[in-house]
């Protein structure tokens, strides 16, 4: 065969023959593989049947986008990096939006709840009674987490664990006067535990931190379609979930009192909608 | 000096009253130009015109008329008066136009801005702005303030700060004004000011630990009120 020969061939094998289609690219929330803690009571708790408002959040946005979902566990140590090398589509952990989270490639849908800090103390330790009454007393947090990053004048803050649960375990123990963390989060160790402990200056130290569904950096799109799940979630679902999820809180927090009602200190609003959400293009 | 209306050895009359309009007219724009703060491209356009038509039309009204015979006719002389007369005209007008740009254009301040009070401020705080002088009179100061989180890896406080800026005169404060974050203000100016001082005070409903940053990001003297 001449070389014009061969080439004929080649242009007809490549021109004529079976197309191969180019497989389409898959939408990235074809299937939700969801990060998610499982030592978050009220959020997410459980091993093989996990449960929480994160875990009904989860079902809530697989639900409405009619695709399956499959938890993963993280924790706050690892969770970015799961995202980042792509282990999972999206975290709901409790994950709090920050300027810093979104510097690191962290997109967020949401919020999805709104939450003050606040001290977990024994129940029966009546010491931590307000600001000035919390220096010189030890207090625990979970490294990792935007609460290990307050510092609480005059307490010492050297106290850091890996999980809140540790601290939780510590503070039982006595090795430390109190937990600091998110007070939705030290609710639900006091729901976990009955008796045992309470909540004490929810707002006095730290910041209000905004959970978020994180996404990675790049899915704008899909984090505008989450966000619009999300907000039918917080019209449609939220104040039933909380009930379910934070029987406690709804108590603490009914509104009779300066406490306020547990809706408007946790829901997050529209405003809050409009300026935390979907940042990153 | 003035012979006949014919012309040699004299100028007619007519040219030497235009002669002293056009010295005089070219003498008020340089003392215009003199008792008038102008700059750049105004100031040097109209110095250059006017020392040209002053020396031409000097030259012509003193110089020329006293030679005998004169070496141009009256029909070259009025060439030359209509040409300073242009000259002055043209020079009226643009000097006049640059004079109003230069009046109401805007100013730039924010190297000359300074913040006080402006890291880490909680909601209830007040952070000040300095501009020590106005260097032109403008009826607005227009600011754009930018707020960022103290503590970025903390929480959100940026996005839910509001601020308040009002301006402080004479011991009175003004009226608070609304201010976006990282949206020009336009803040109105109490004619005769020769220094700024504001006060921009940081809001936040829900969270009174949040701390945050404030910035200019721009600033403007301006007479076109913007909010």
């Amino acid at each position: 065969m001449n070389w014009r020969a061969l080439l004929g061939v080649l242009l007809l094998t490549a021109g004529c023959g079976p197309e191969t289609e180019q497989p389409p690219d898959r939408p990235f929330l074809e299937r939700l593989t969801v990060g998610v803690a499982n030592d978050a009571p009220g959020f997410s708790t459980g091993s093989t049947n996990l449960s929480g408002f994160d875990i009904d959040l989860m079902h809530f946005l697989a639900d409405s986008l009619q695709v399956p979902a499959a938890p993963t566990i993280v924790t706050s140590r690892n969770r970015v990096a799961i995202l980042k090398n792509r282990s999972v589509n999206l975290v709901i952990s409790n994950f709090s939006i920050t300027r810093e989270r979104n510097e690191q490639g962290v997109d967020f849908a949401g919020p999805y709840m709104v939450t003050d800090q606040a001290l977990l103390v024994r129940a029966d330790d009546h010491r931590i009674t307000d600001r000035g009454s919390v220096r010189g007393k030890s207090i625990c947090t979970e490294d990792t987490t935007t609460a290990s990053l307050v510092d609480i004048p005059g307490a010492d803050m050297n106290t850091k664990r890996p999980t809140t649960r540790d601290c939780v375990e510590q503070l039982a123990a006595k090795g430390t006067d109190a937990v600091f963390n998110d007070t939705l989060v030290l609710y639900g160790y006091v729901q976990a535990h009955p008796g045992k402990y309470r909540v004490v200056l929810p707002g006095t130290f730290g910041q209000l931190q905004f959970y978020g569904v994180a996404i990675l950096r790049g899915h704008r799109d899909e984090c505008r379609k989450l966000n619009e799940k999300i907000k039918l979630f917080l019209r449609n679902d939220w104040v039933r979930r909380f009930q379910d999820q934070f029987p406690k809180v709804v108590e603490e927090y009914s509104g009779s009192d300066d406490s306020g009602n547990y809706e408007s200190e946790f829901k997050p609003t529209d405003a809050d909608m409009e300026s935390l959400s979907c940042k990153l293009r | 000096m003035v012979n006949s209306p014919g012309g040699a050895p004299g100028r007619s009359r007519r040219l030497v009253i235009g002669m002293l309009i056009a010295l005089a007219w070219t003498l008020v724009l340089l003392v215009l130009v003199a008792i008038t703060k102008t700059s750049g491209l105004a100031q040097v356009a109209t110095i250059v015109a006017t020392v040209l038509g002053g020396v031409g039309a000097l030259w012509q009204a003193l110089y020329q008329p006293r030679r005998t015979p004169p070496t141009m006719s009256d029909r070259n002389w009025r060439w030359v008066l209509g040409g300073v007369l242009a000259m002055d005209a043209a020079v009226t007008v643009v000097w006049g136009a640059l004079s109003y740009h230069s009046a109401h254009s805007d100013i730039d301040v924010l190297a000359d801005i300074e913040l006080g009070n402006n890291r880490k401020i909680s909601p209830g705080e007040v952070a000040f702005l300095e501009l020590d002088s106005v260097p032109a009179r403008r009826r607005h100061l227009t600011v754009t303030f930018v707020v960022t989180d103290s503590r970025p890896a903390l929480g959100l406080c940026a996005p839910r700060t509001k601020l308040k800026a009002r301006l402080e005169h004479a011991g009175n404060r003004g009226d608070r004004i609304d201010v976006k974050n990282g949206r020009p203000t336009s803040i109105r100016l109490v004619p005769g000011l020769t220094k700024v001082h504001m006060e921009i005070e940081v809001f936040n409903e829900r969270d009174k630990n949040c701390e945050v940053d404030l910035n200019v990001s721009s600033a403007k003297l301006t007479n076109r009120g913007r909010r």
